[in-house]
Parts: structure tokens; sequence; C-alpha cells
């Protein structure tokens, strides 16, 4: 019986890079893995609706479940760079930056969490990431510079040379 | 610093080496499975309407139910039956009897379903051999005529369910997609507990209201449902179909041979 033909090898080759994808929309693994089964679960019911890219209508439908998911929440985790997180002066300084960075990016509301992935993981164009979320380009922008605006300042608290300024960032 | 490309290295280095610990297609193809098999071996619209209501229990759809003396609230408590019941291949006994007008015969339905295969028919025992039969084999569904030939339908079917092209009133009813049956799933009512494994329930899809019983097994799945169906807006009037139907035999393995004598549909 297959009822869903090239399912399997779809997600053995891509299985990996939609799963990153999730893991950027949601922060951790387990959440990233429920985002994927979800997806999969909407793509079953409509497998013989979906003619098309089944991967792209795959990626799409995490990116609406990921802020449907997070749509109702009202308090979100706070920016913590706590001492063990602290950047010692050893040369690792721009890699704890980025892994804040990261962590700053799994706080922001789902919407402007969707865009930065778009943007900058998927990199695509404001026009397609519009089109994938369903919204104006207008849109697109400003959530972006929202995000972005949030995430400097997680980044804000960083000195040049490295040491940051202070500890804990508000998100 | 450049944040945006500070941020695509950090992306780059957060999924690095990436992988899953546990099967998420496998997951998947379950829980798709547990969730639109119920509904599948629905039968007559108050058997949908019936499903309907059970898979919106599932679901957590619905009004609170009241406080209830057991220790497990009654809407839980039959979700569970239906959960470990709804991926079972199992054997069906149908009886429908309409109500108006009064003091028709009843209909007998029997019939098998696998939800994993897309397997299973349903059968007038009471009717000429083929007459309104219906095989799916493998996803594809053959309606019986009543000289005993078959119609292939067209399109992939999850479902037993048929009621004809003249049946666009039932459009909403009919509908063999979950998207669909979650519209039909918005009134769903309440569920109650009768006894010890048997609750009662009341739903209302579209212009349906439905009200009846569900019984468990000993093992917790659900054995028999027997229930009655009016329009909704004719709620004190007289029940229009009462149905009764009992489910047996779960994990059976069902087999279904293609009609030989089949005719294009149309």
């Amino acid at each position: 019986m297959t009822r869903f033909d090239g399912l399997g090898p779809l997600m053995a080759e891509r299985g990996r890079a939609l799963l990153a994808t999730a893991v950027l929309l949601t922060g951790n693994t387990a959440a990233a893995e429920d985002l994927l089964q979800a997806a999969l679960e909407r793509l079953m019911r409509h497998w013989h609706r979906v003619r098309g890219d089944r991967e792209a209508y795959l990626r799409r439908t995490l990116y609406h479940l990921a802020i449907d998911d997070w749509r109702g929440r009202r308090r979100r985790r706070e920016v913590s760079l706590d001492a063990d997180s602290l950047p010692a002066r050893d040369g690792t300084e721009a890699l704890h930056l980025r892994h804040a960075l990261v962590r700053a990016l799994a706080t922001l509301p789902p919407r402007q969490r969707a865009v930065l992935v778009l943007r900058y993981w998927e990199q695509l164009t404001e026009a397609e990431a519009a089109q994938v979320l369903g919204c104006s380009v207008g849109t697109i922008k400003s959530t972006t510079s929202r995000a972005l605006a949030r995430l400097r300042e997680v980044t804000a608290a960083w000195t040049s040379d490295g040491v940051p300024a202070r500890k804990g960032a508000r998100s | 610093m450049n944040v945006e490309e500070e941020l695509v290295a950090g992306m780059r280095e957060r999924v690095a080496g990436i992988h899953t610990t546990r099967d998420v297609v496998r997951d998947a193809t379950r829980r798709h499975r547990r969730r639109s098999a119920l509904w599948r071996t629905g039968y007559s619209s108050g058997a949908l309407g019936l499903a309907a209501a059970l898979f919106a229990l599932t679901a957590g759809h619905g009004p609170t139910t009241p406080p209830d003396e057991v220790p497990d609230p009654p809407r839980i408590a039959l979700a569970a039956a239906v959960a470990s019941s709804e991926n079972l291949s199992c054997k069906l006994r149908i009886l429908i009897t309409s109500t108006d007008p009064p003091g028709q015969e009843p209909v007998r339905v029997v019939g098998a379903f696998d939800p994993a295969t897309d397997t299973g028919y349903l059968v007038y025992p009471d009717r000429a051999p083929g007459d309104a039969e219906l095989r799916l084999v493998d996803g594809v569904l053959y309606v019986g005529r009543a000289d005993g030939r078959f119609h292939q339908l067209s399109g992939r079917y999850e479902t037993l369910i048929w009621y004809g092209p003249a049946a666009k009133s039932l459009t909403s009813m009919r509908s063999t997609d979950a998207d669909s049956l979650f519209q039909v799933l918005r009134d769903v009512g309440t569920v109650t507990r009768v006894s010890a494994g048997r609750y009662h329930f009341t739903a209302t899809n579209g212009p349906m209201a439905q009200a009846g019983d569900v019984t468990l097994d000993g093992e917790g799945r659900i054995s028999r449902v027997t229930y009655e169906w009016r329009f909704a807006d004719e709620a004190r009037g007289r029940p229009v179909q009462r149905v009764d139907m009992t489910m047996y035999e779960y994990g059976t393995h069902v087999t279904v041979e293609r009609p030989v004598d089949v005719v294009p549909f149309g």
C-alpha cells in the first residue's frame, strides 16, 4: 500500500533541511520535530490536492503552523546572557555572540521569527517571503525591521571588544 | 558588526549536524490514520455526523462538559476510547431506521473496513446482490447497481461514504475532506457518562442534531453506537432517523475483491 508515494524519498532527501528550518522557527529540536510532524499530517490530509512541489507545501506549512502555534503566547522569555554564556577573551567571542543571536531569535514573536528565517536562512526576497506568508511586501519590510531592531538590542549589550556591557536584554 | 551576517552564521552553526531523534514520518502517518479512520467508517449522513462528533471530541472542540463524578471527565474517557479504536480494522453492522414517515422497515447494512489499506465494503443483505453495494479496494471505490454490475468512481477514496451525484444538499456532510469535516464539527455538543463503559452524547452538525449512546467493549474500544438524528431546527419534533451501529472483531483482516463487471460512471 503506497498512499503517500514519494513522501519517503522526499523526507530522506530533504528531511534534514526541513528540520533545520523547523528548529530555527521553534528554537529547539523537540518542538521542531513536533512542528514537522504537524506539517506532514497536513500534507497527508491534502495529499491528492497537492499536485505540485510537495516540499514547498511542507515548507510553507511549517511557517504557517509556527506562526499559528505561538500566536496565543502572551509572555515571552527574556533573553538572558548568564555568566556561563559570557565570552572569555579566548577568541570565541564571535561564536558566543552568534549563539546569543540565535537564542534571541527564538524569543522573538513568531511572525518576526518566521520573517527572519525566510529572509536570512532561506535567502528569499521580500516579495518571495510575502508570498509564503500571504502578506504584503510592506509587512515583510516592517516586520524585518522590528525583528532586527530587537536583535540589535541584544548585540548592543556587547562592546566592540567582545565584552558584554550588561547582562541580559529585554525581549 | 553586521547583525544580519552574524545571524546567518549563527543559524548555520545552530543547525549544523542536526538530525531527528524519532521517526517523524512514521508518527505523522500513524496520527493521520488515527484522526481520519473513524469518520471513514461512517455510513449514512447520520453516521458521519456521529463520527464527526466523536472525532471532535478527540480534537477538543465543543463546549466544556459539566462536572462529573467519575475520575476522568467523560469527554476525555470517550476520546481515549476513540483513540484506541479508530486506527484498527473492524467489522460493521448497521441498522438504519427512518422514522419520517413512521412505520418504515429498518435497513440492514453489514461490512468491514481497514483504514490502513483503504479497503472495505458495505452490503445491503436484504437487497439484490450488488445493489447499492460499496467496495473500496486500495482506495478505488466501486458502487454496485441493481443489475449486479458496478460503477468505478474516478479519483481516490479513503472512505466508504458516497451519497451519489443527486445528494447535493448534503455537500457539507458527504465530503471526505478533513477540513470540511472540521467545519461540520463546529457545533459539537456534550458528553456525559451513563454508566461504566457507556456515554451519552449530543451534537449539532450543520442542519442535523444527534443524540445517542456509545458503548465500549472490555478493552475500552467502541463496540456500539446508537443514536437518532433530526433536523436541528425541528429539535422538538420527532427524530427522522435512528441508527444502531456495531463495531466488532477489531483487527480483522479485510480483503475485498475488485468487481469483475465494471462499467464507466456517468
